[in-house]
């Protein structure tokens, strides 16, 4: 287990070279360069002179591969350079904001787990009964809508006819409704549906219909076999969920106000704020793996027992 | 052992979602809702792509007396911000939506296959660097990534699709090498060699066709997807480019008129939703009838 | 049943790190919160920190669409949101008619071309009861030319002398914008012997009010200030809260959120017109639509005979009626004391424009339905939109625009580009669109200056190749001349060439709307962008 674990850090380190590395190397592509998106931001038409003057000071004339090195251990200390769009550094931004999304996904991490089971288990369990229908139907319509449209339109109804939320979001139980709803709707039904199929497959295993044969009740199969040996690529979508979670927080957080890095990202954007832009692909990629890594790591721990377990049964 | 589990780890990932309409019970059935599927898609593309010859107006001509009027028999949907009608601008916005979409689509699962079956069936050196690839993509989540590449190329349909198909062919490429590492190691592949089938054979006459029906499954189910993810980007203003009319779009331009003009909204966005279910209903009953072994 | 243990232990880890997560990031913040408070000194004694509700004594609450990442007034722009927030005077201020007023200086002297003396208002305090002297205005502005290049541009000081109330300026050429730049907010008069930090989050100054708290770029709260040198202050607290998006800033307003915000969209604003539970206040900014037009040789536009046809093509009456505002009349906004109602301005009138299309020789000779060059080569127009993701205006415009002209026959294609800059320092456009501040410190001068002639120093820059000996000779006597009304009617003249010479399509001034609840009294949007809160802001 220890070895594999030190595998897996070592290849986190190539994947998060290639991140950084790729990060750069965006950049680099850009058709108009650093020097002249620093006057641009500040509303300025710099002369050339002055560009060549500011390119020479940025160091925009030395091969890429220098830029990235130098780059590179700027960013491994902690420097990521300065935003222009925010006139501070990179570093104060991410770390006055990166909470405030964290703050976001988890709440809403915890809203998918603790609707998506019972929902997903539900439906299995009652298969083709009128619950499972309205989960399914209900679940449909979450998947397919876009979510922006539904931010939207929540907002006008709960917040600005019925005023039982807030329009702007803000760090309290009551303003986080409305974004965690849009948030997760979409990601319960989405989770529920493959839990719902992920029990039913294990349903059908051989072990369960030989249990049934051997005259197990089916509360015990389902509890003590089914759902046990059905969670594993569970625990993989909810790895992968964090993901989705970071992604979709840029639209609900621009709609909502809500000040985190996904609102962030999309005023830097807007301006070309590339330090920012850089600092923000970073921090996400890095996230995103560790918690894959911890996803993996989980699953490895569980997978051979109850796999074994299951050929016993 | 080890080695395997990770192998089921990566296909876990990548395979296309469980069918979420109740199964149909006999052959007859599957077929049956499969082709009412294939009517209401075969539908929104007749509006998409020949839509615009039904369109009343001009979808760029303004109207400044009508701006922003309710629906009403001359403007079924309305008009928006410059008088122009809605319904116009939805019918020709879903030429530009689609053919984006299915270009991506188009992009990712062609190229993602391919490569997918290159590392799979060759595997080795190349399967490596091509699997470490897919991770340093796979630790973006997409949207972060097409944003990122939006925000460093600038906002565009282009730099949109590129940035889409950027993260999106990983998908297929993880689910094509995985079947394809299985089936090479097939008897009938061994016995297709010795028979004097060459590689190139191999691949054309045993391993595609025995990937194509999944990718096809996936394509379909992901229609939905990369449309709303398409119109999300658009929607942050990212995207699509005033003044053509892309729904997405035009959801954005429509914000502002939440409240006093919502039809502006509405209509683009039952586009989108309408579109996304009626892919994602042909999706689940193609896998009903390509794959039997989910049942 | 082992199983079953294993199991429920992933539950329970995967239940705690999503807790962990959230904990995490609430901690986290709640700590952000906290150092941000405890970097903000309650600089006044006895003040309490203002409150979301602040049950006891009169607060509203308040939303701007931008709160800066310090309040430094001689960063950035910031000192805007510091004289939006109340906190922030200058020596003087611009009145609603763009007219330079007392404030911090109760009279000022002009004694020769290079040498300005203001009197400091005796017996003003900043917030933490130092007296305001010469000396300390002087320090202000000092700190203020050290730190930004704006301020230095601004006043071209030599040098500076403190003597009691008495401040003298001397500049190092004549310089007779100086009394109307020193309004601008990063002159804010600031207490700066406060450490830096004390500074950035809550500065000291004269005005009505003071910071009590401030986290960057979310939310300000303010308390009346108790030493405020002209009178009290209307309430006892206010909390000043971000909004970046428009339509949520009005949504906000209708959801009983926040009491009073502005700039709030045209087509919102209609939502509280009419409406009495709610005030509205409407004024027109010195800011401009322009279309610019290129007249330089590589484009069409160079023909001024072109540019006057497509100058009475336009019909800008319905595009203020589309995005709101008022038609344009001349470079100058019709707010600036500028003399506009003495100028001929064009008139839409599109039989005129065909007319001169047509002695010109710009006839439809493949009968494409668009005219041609007068040597039968094809004409299309380029237009320029940059991207712009605040407002949906320019591309209102650039729609209407190019509908106008298709009705004279002219071609015009439009490009919405995100980096603007490139063509336009390429010179590839033949029109570009922006919304610009005619006046930004209520002068006419330096508007002149850098968009129509070669002499621009700083900032934004003359891209269309206007060239008119007329104009050079008009900024030239304007550096020297001080009397306000000569220079006003230096700019008429002005603005006068600028129309005869059809050099841009000066399309509307836009309109600035604030919106208040109803027991909001006395909010009015001033003329000038950088005032908001005042002291006779009050609730029932």
């Amino acid at each position: 287990m220890v070895r594999y674990i030190l595998k897996r850090l070592l290849q986190l380190v190539v994947v998060l070279l290639g991140v950084t590395f790729l990060t750069f190397m965006i950049t680099q592509a850009t058709p108009s360069d650093a020097a002249e998106m620093k006057y641009v931001s500040m509303g300025m038409m710099p002369s050339t002179e002055l560009l060549e003057k500011t390119r020479e000071e940025m160091g925009l004339n030395d091969p890429v591969l220098i830029q990235y090195g130098r780059w590179l251990g700027n960013v491994l200390h902690g420097d990521l350079g300065e935003s222009s769009k925010f006139g501070e550094s990179v570093w104060t931004q991410m770390t006055r904001k990166l909470p405030m999304t964290l703050k976001l996904a988890g709440v809403s991490l915890i809203v998918v787990i603790v609707f998506s089971f019972p929902l997903g288990i539900l439906s299995a369990v009652k298969k083709n009964k009128v619950a499972d229908y309205m989960i399914r139907f209900l679940s449909f319509f979450g998947v397919s809508m876009p979510n922006f449209w539904l931010a939207l339109l929540l907002m006008y109804i709960f917040a600005v006819r019925l005023g039982w939320f807030k329009v702007v979001s803000t760090n309290s139980v009551q303003g986080m409704i409305l974004p965690v709803a849009t948030l997760t709707i979409p990601m319960i039904s989405s989770y529920a549906r493959q839990i719902r199929a992920a029990l039913l497959e294990e349903l059908n295993a051989n072990y369960v219909i030989g249990a049934r044969a051997r005259g197990i009740p089916e509360r015990r199969i389902i509890w003590g076999h089914v759902l046990p040996n059905a969670i594993l690529p569970i625990v993989t979508l909810l790895g992968l969920s964090v993901g989705h979670l970071l992604g979709g927080a840029s639209i609900i957080e621009t709609i909502f106000s809500w000040q985190g890095i996904g609102n962030m990202v999309v005023e830097a954007i807007r301006v070309r704020d590339y330090p920012l832009i850089q600092g923000y692909v970073i921090w996400m990629a890095i996230i995103y793996v560790m918690v894959n890594l911890i996803v993996d790591i989980a699953y490895r721990l569980l997978d051979p027992q109850i796999r074994l377990r299951k050929r016993v049964d | 052992m080890r080695e395997e589990t990770k192998i089921r780890l990566r296909e876990r990932k990548s395979q296309p979602r469980k069918s979420m309409f109740r199964p149909a019970k006999t052959e007859k059935g599957k077929w049956l809702r499969f082709y009412c599927c294939l009517a209401a898609v075969a539908f929104v593309l007749i509006i998409a792509f020949f839509g615009k010859y039904f369109a009343p107006y001009d979808p760029l001509a303004t109207d400044y007396a009508a701006k922003l009027s309710a629906p009403n028999g001359r403007h079924l949907f309305g008009t928006d911000n410059v008088g122009r009608d809605v319904l116009s601008r939805i019918l020709y916005g879903a030429g530009n939506s689609f053919m984006l979409t299915f270009i991506m689509i188009a992009i990712v699962s062609v190229l993602g296959t391919v490569i997918g079956i290159i590392s799979g069936y060759f595997g080795g050196f190349l399967d490596t660097v091509i699997m470490r690839l897919t991770d340093i993509l796979l630790a973006f989540p997409d949207t972060v990534f097409a944003i990122a590449i939006v925000g460093m190329m600038g906002p565009g349909l282009l730099n949109t699709v590129i940035a889409l198909s950027f993260v999106w062919w990983t998908k297929y490429a993880r689910m094509a090498r995985g079947l394809a590492s299985v089936i090479r190691t097939k008897d009938y592949i061994t016995e297709a060699r010795f028979g004097g089938v060459g590689t190139a054979g191999i691949l054309f006459r045993y391993v595609l066709p025995n990937i194509v029906p999944q990718v096809v499954i996936m394509a379909t189910l992901d229609v939905g997807g990369m449309m709303l993810a398409l119109a999300g980007l658009s929607f942050l203003g990212l995207a699509s480019q005033p003044p053509t009319p892309e729904w997405g779009y035009m959801l954005y331009e429509g914000k502002s008129y939440l409240q006093t003009a919502p039809w502006i909204m509405l209509f683009a966005g039952l586009a989108i939703f309408i579109t996304v279910i009626v892919f994602n209903l042909l999706g689940d009953s193609l896998r009903d009838i390509l794959d039997p072994k989910e049942n | 049943m082992k199983k079953m243990k294993k199991a429920a232990a992933l539950m329970m880890a995967i239940a705690m790190a999503c807790g962990a997560l959230a904990g995490c990031g609430g901690s986290q913040s709640a700590k952000t919160a906290d150092s941000a408070a405890n970097q903000t000194t309650v600089s006044t004694e006895g003040q309490t920190e203002g409150t979301q509700e602040a049950e006891n004594g009169r607060h509203i609450n308040v939303a701007f669409f931008w709160i800066t990442s310090d309040l430094d007034p001689a960063n950035n722009y910031n000192g805007w949101v510091l004289s939006r927030l109340g906190v922030g005077e200058s020596l003087v201020k611009l009145n609603d008619e763009l007219k330079v007023e007392a404030c911090l200086a109760d009279s000022w002297e002009n004694v020769d071309e290079t040498t300005w003396k203001f009197h400091i208002r005796e017996g003003v305090t900043f917030s933490n009861g130092k007296a305001v002297d010469a000396e300390a205005a002087k320090a202000s502005i000092e700190r203020a030319i050290s730190m930004n290049d704006r301020a230095a541009e601004y006043l071209k000081i030599d040098s500076m002398e403190a003597n009691g109330q008495d401040l003298t300026i001397k500049t190092t050429e004549a310089n007779a914008a100086l009394l109307n730049n020193l309004v601008e907010p990063v002159f804010d008069v600031i207490d700066t012997t406060e450490s830096e930090e004390n500074i950035q989050t809550a500065p000291v100054c004269t005005g009505p009010y003071v910071v009590s708290g401030f986290t960057p770029e979310q939310t300000v709260t303010l308390a009346a200030n108790p030493t405020y040198w002209d009178g009290t202050a209307g309430l006892d607290t206010i909390t000043v809260t971000q909004i970046a998006d428009a339509d949520a800033r009005a949504m906000a307003i209708q959801s009983g959120e926040i009491d009073l915000t502005n700039t709030i969209d045209n087509t919102s604003v209609t939502l509280f017109t009419d409406n009495e539970a709610y005030n509205v206040s409407s004024i027109i900014s010195p800011r401009v639509n322009v279309a610019y037009m290129n007249q330089a040789e590589t484009s069409p536009l160079h023909d001024l005979k072109l540019r006057k046809a497509v100058s009475y093509a336009v019909n800008r009456d319905a595009y203020a009626d589309l995005i709101g505002g008022s038609a344009a009349h001349s470079a100058y906004s019709d707010s600036t004391p500028f003399g506009n109602d003495t100028i001929t301005a064009y008139t839409y009138d599109e039989a005129k424009a065909a007319e001169i299309l047509d002695n010109a020789g710009y006839k439809d000779v493949n009968n494409d339905g668009y005219r041609e060059m007068p040597d039968g080569s094809e004409l299309v127009l380029n237009y320029l939109q940059a991207a712009d993701h605040g407002s949906a205006d320019s591309a209102i415009l650039a729609t209407a625009v190019q509908s106008d002209l298709k009705n004279v026959g002219i071609h015009m294609e439009i490009l919405s580009v995100e980096n603007l800059s490139d063509y336009q320092t390429q010179g590839n456009f033949d029109l570009y669109t922006a919304n610009d501040n005619s006046a930004p410190t209520g002068d006419p001068q330096i508007w002149l200056e850098t968009m129509y002639t070669g002499l621009g120093t700083s900032g934004k820059k003359n891209l269309t190749g206007f060239q008119d000996d007329k104009i050079d000779e008009i900024v030239r006597k304007m550096s020297e001349t001080f009397k306000t009304e000569d220079r006003y009617a230096l700019a008429a003249e002005a603005s006068q060439v600028l129309n005869d010479d059809a050099a841009n399509l000066f399309l509307t001034n836009s309109y600035l709307n604030m919106v208040s609840a109803a027991k909001v009294k006395n909010a009015k949007q001033p003329v000038a962008d950088y005032y908001f809160i005042t002291k006779d802001i009050t609730v029932e």
